[in-house]
């Protein structure tokens, strides 16, 4: 809650992964994946904050073993760069960063980005980052405006998204629209809360319209789930 | 003679529970008013023991009455910026490893804070204890309490009230609570929670009373949750102000993904 002009914020995290693998015929090899990730915080006056988030893979193995599938080893992935600029009324964010939409704690089909993430997963960090800009506007203590822009792309084929969100009695409620440029767009309804005591409920409805010269040309899948849970 | 035994009698009585100067629902009230303040900050040190392993968490928190606050950890590296807001009968956490704020709730609201032996629920729950407790006042009792004045921390027989607190409404936690009240300053120094079956839940002692201003607060509280094994939480608290301004927008969800 304090900050300085030009505060600096350094952290990170070392993460070791070994694994041997066993043959019969005695050619065992043996592999040591790290992941070295940092997060800088620079801020920049009462203002404006500047984020990065570098994380580097490196693999060492006893043999030269194919890995398909594996990406990203030996090089530096810039995972999070962005600048943000607050207000007391609004804030804006530019550059590489996460947009994570949704209040359900793995599917949340209302998250272009992310529609599968496991909220509480030591490996939320790697998660898809969008270029885009977005502005946050609070509303009360627990409403609020979100909207984003992706950027590098020209205004009819970007992706642009808008969410309100607010809050009835034990309810969070929050709608969202969509527009992926030649991709569709999606119209979202998020609710979370507790019906009685000890009974919440979580629901996520979408609709999703594709663009008729797709594959598959319309394309309407709406889900919703619900989680009652109780306890004497 | 027969005076005597009459005044005896009547001192007897007087020293029984039934003649208490005080009721369960007026050191309730004075709990209240001594643990509550119009606003508060604390900067507190949580240390979570579970068998062998020890972890240690930082917080800050703000405090709004009884019923609004924020808490924000600043440490380990792994929790760092995970904060929570409660307003009401609402709380919402924000990770920052994914940008997300959660609402917590149902079921969520009972499972473990931070690894601890406090509950999303204990923290959610207000002071406001009378609107859900009869609250009656059934002994006192002497009770080793830590003081703390200055860099010094002393322990003193204190001759506590003790309150039983029964539930005479249907959706609560704890169906039952004891509080050990210090009888002086109004402390609370312990509280034992029960279920409905009788069965004891939690088990909190609170001490290191420091006088700040003109009240009295504990700088140090465990608690334990007797259906988690070898499981215990001390929170220490660091420092602490009451009655500061506090900018409104602290207890905003716009504050938690600053």
């Amino acid at each position: 809650m304090i900050t300085s002009a030009y505060a600096l914020d350094i952290g990170g995290s070392y993460e070791n992964d070994m694994l041997a693998l066993m043959k019969k015929d005695g050619n065992n090899a043996f592999g040591d994946l790290n992941c070295l990730r940092i997060k800088l915080d620079w801020g920049l006056g009462d203002n404006l904050t500047v984020h990065v988030e570098p994380r580097y893979y490196f693999l060492s193995k006893s043999q030269d073993i194919a890995l398909p599938g594996a990406s990203e080893l030996d090089t530096l992935v810039w995972d999070r760069v962005y600048a943000k600029y607050r207000t007391d009324r609004w804030s804006l964010t530019a550059g590489k960063q996460r947009i994570a939409w949704g209040t359900g704690y793995i599917w949340n089909p209302v998250d272009i980005f992310n529609p599968m993430v496991l909220s509480f997963a030591v490996r939320d960090e790697d998660k898809t980052n969008v270029e885009s800009l977005r502005v946050e506007i609070p509303v009360g203590e627990a409403g609020g405006i979100d909207a984003f822009v992706l950027t590098g792309k020209p205004w009819e084929q970007t992706g642009r998204g808008l969410r309100v969100k607010g809050t009835k009695g034990l309810f969070d409620i929050a709608l969202s629209y969509v527009d992926q440029g030649t991709l569709g767009h999606q119209i979202g309804l998020e609710t979370a809360g507790d019906i009685v005591k000890d009974v919440g409920a979580r629901g996520r409805s979408h609709s999703r319209q594709g663009p008729p010269a797709t594959i598959i040309p319309r394309r309407r899948p709406a889900g919703i789930t619900r989680l009652i849970t109780g306890s004497a | 003679m027969k005076n005597k035994v009459i005044l005896a009698l009547l001192v007897i009585w007087c020293l029984g529970s039934g003649a208490y100067a005080i009721t369960g629902e007026e050191i309730v009230n004075k709990v209240d008013a001594n643990m509550t303040s119009k606003t508060s900050y604390s900067e507190s040190r949580m240390v979570i023991t579970v068998d062998n392993d020890v972890r240690e968490k930082m917080m800050i928190s703000y405090d709004k009455g009884t019923d609004t606050g924020y808490a924000e950890f600043l440490t380990p590296v792994r929790d760092k910026g995970v904060k929570y807001l409660k307003i009401k009968d609402n709380m919402w956490m924000y990770l920052p490893s994914v940008d997300k704020v959660i609402k917590i709730s149902g079921a969520m609201l009972r499972q473990s804070m931070m690894g601890s032996d406090f509950s999303y629920e204990d923290a959610l729950e207000s002071a406001k204890l009378l609107e859900k407790y009869t609250a009656t006042l059934i002994s006192t009792e002497v009770l080793p309490v830590s003081f703390r004045t200055q860099d010094k921390i002393e322990i003193k027989a204190r001759l506590c009230y003790v309150v039983d607190l029964t539930a005479k409404v249907k959706d609560v936690t704890y169906y039952r609570r004891v509080i050990y009240v210090d009888r002086e300053y109004f402390v609370p120094v312990k509280e034992d929670l029960f279920a409905l079956s009788g069965k004891k839940l939690k088990e909190m002692t609170m001490g290191e009373i420091k006088r700040i201003g003109s009240r009295h607060y504990p700088m140090y509280m465990t608690m334990r949750n007797l259906l988690r094994a070898n499981s215990n939480t001390e929170l220490f608290v660091t420092k602490t102000e009451f009655d500061i301004p506090v900018d409104p927008k602290v207890f905003t969800q716009g504050n938690l993904t600053k």
